[in-house]
Parts: structure tokens; sequence; C-alpha cells
């Protein structure tokens, strides 16, 4: 807090250099958190093409309309919803891994999965569905 | 899920969901039956927050049919952005696959000749086949005639 109010009021010399060495920091974490987006998404991309069964378009296209606010679906659609949830379960499946190593396992489980929700963003609608695996 | 499924029993085929999570994970991981249940579960919430999110879109801008670049919006909108350049990749194979099967389904947009133009062709087919039918009659009748004629000269 003090170096923040520090630099917003800068009051002597002396302080610069502190300030500067802390956005030399900052610049760091972000750098290493902009590679560790690339690493995921050369992850993504690697994963994705290994995968090479896919899911019936008709059956996606049937769960997206059992919503009734769902109406008509143009024909990509289902196969692009199909290929975004490929996408999503690497994703998934990636955070799961990470937290089945934590725990020094290689077997997934539920409560992995769990976690994995629980500490990812994105994954927040998924909070209820993963809510009855207890640890 | 039963909020969506209206009853019905509306999942993935549990062998392809079986057979993805194998193709994903390294060798050396396994995964229990009860996580797979799980991913399963999460894949459904998945495509419903997806196909809700797309509809927005596709309300928004006043449009009935749910198409591919809505759902390229609503990955973005719901901070899926690394999946995006897969799925425009993807869509750009499919309009490529779309194209190709259009370009040998279709010998008229092949032919590179407008409507008009192709009318006036098949128009001008028809004259000269009409032409040709009548010429063929018209010989036909001199042939007879001049063959004819000789035979009765020989006779008188």
């Amino acid at each position: 807090m003090a170096d923040l109010t520090s630099l917003m009021n800068p009051t002597s010399d002396d302080e610069y250099l502190p300030e500067d060495q802390k956005i030399d920091e900052l610049e760091q974490e972000i750098e290493q958190e902009l590679k560790e987006d690339t690493e995921l998404d050369d992850d993504l991309t690697k994963n994705f093409d290994k995968i090479k069964t896919h899911f019936p378009a008709a059956r996606i296209k049937k769960i997206m309309q059992s919503d009734e606010d769902i109406g008509k679906v143009a024909q990509a659609t289902p196969i692009i919803v199909g290929r975004a949830l490929e996408c999503f379960m690497i994703n998934l499946l990636g955070m799961s891994i990470k937290e089945a190593k934590k725990n020094g396992v290689k077997r997934i489980n539920a409560t992995h999965i769990k976690s994995a929700v629980e500490n990812t963003e994105n994954f927040d609608f998924l909070i209820d569905a993963v809510d009855k695996y207890q640890k | 899920m039963s909020e969506y499924s209206g009853g019905e029993d509306l999942s993935l085929p549990k062998a392809t969901v079986q057979k993805i999570i194998g193709e994903i994970l390294p060798k050396d991981i396994a995964i229990t039956k009860e996580a797979r249940e799980a991913i399963t579960e999460c894949s459904i919430e998945f495509i419903m927050i997806l196909s809700t999110q797309s509809n927005d879109i596709a309300e928004k801008e006043a449009k009935k049919t749910i198409a591919s670049d809505h759902v390229v919006k609503a990955l973005e909108e719901l901070g899926f952005h690394s999946y995006l350049e897969i799925i425009n990749k993807v869509l750009e194979e499919h309009k490529e696959l779309l194209k190709g099967k259009e370009k040998k389904n279709n010998k008229f947009q092949n032919s590179g000749f407008t409507e008009e133009e192709l009318l006036r062709q098949q128009e001008e087919l028809f004259k000269k086949s009409r032409d040709r039918l009548q010429n063929t009659s018209f010989n036909a009748n001199d042939d007879i005639k001049s063959e004819v004629k000789p035979e009765i000269k020989n006779e008188l």
C-alpha cells in the first residue's frame, strides 16, 4: 500500500528507484503470464490435432435445442459447437491433470475436476454441476 | 441437467466421450469412471451456456438463426479466447469444403456464364436442332422424289 501511495505522489527523487524496480517486476510478471498463455495455446492446438473422434452434429444440435429458447441453428453451428466442446474438454482435462499432480497421483478423479472448476475463472458456470462431488 | 432435458435423457454418447478423453489424456494419466461422468456433465453445461450466449447475440442482431459467427462471438464473451484460433481455422476449412462441394454439384455456376447467356445458348441449340430436323425431312422428300422419278421414267 505504501508503495502505491508513493507511486501516485512522488515526493522526492530517492523514491523513483524502488518504483522503477517495481515496474520492472510487474513487467516481468506480465511477460511470464503472457508466456504461460501461449504455452497453453500451443498445448491446445497440439492436443486438438490429437483428437480424431468427433461428436455427431445431430446430437449436439438436439442438446442445444433441448433449451426451448434456442430456435433455428445454421448447418455449421453444431459442428462449430462440437469443436469448441473438444477445446473445452482439453482445457478442463488439462486443469484436472494439474490438480491430480498437486495431489501426487496420476489418476484423475471427480474431486480433481471440482478443484479445476473452482480454480479456473472461465469455469464458474460449472460450480453447481460439480457441487455434488465430495472432497 | 433435468431442467434442460425436458424429461428425455439427452446426453452425449458415452463411447464418444470416452474415446475423446482417451485421445486427449497423456498415456501415463488415467481417469475414474466418476470423473468421466463429471466431464460429460460439464460438457453438456458447456453446450448449454454456449448456446444461450450465441442465441442472445443472434437476437441482438435480430437474426432468427444462430450462425457460426454468433458462436465465435459467444466464445469470446465467455472468456474462451484461447479456443478462437482453432475454431476460426475449423470454420475456414468448413467453408472451403462447402465451396468445393458446390463447385462439384453446380455445373451452372461452374460454366462461367450468366443465366441469361445460358438460356440464349439453350435457345440456339433448340433452333439448330429444329432446323436440322426440318432440313433432313426436306432432303428426305427430295431424295424420295429423285429416286422415284427415274424409276417411273424407266418404266415408261
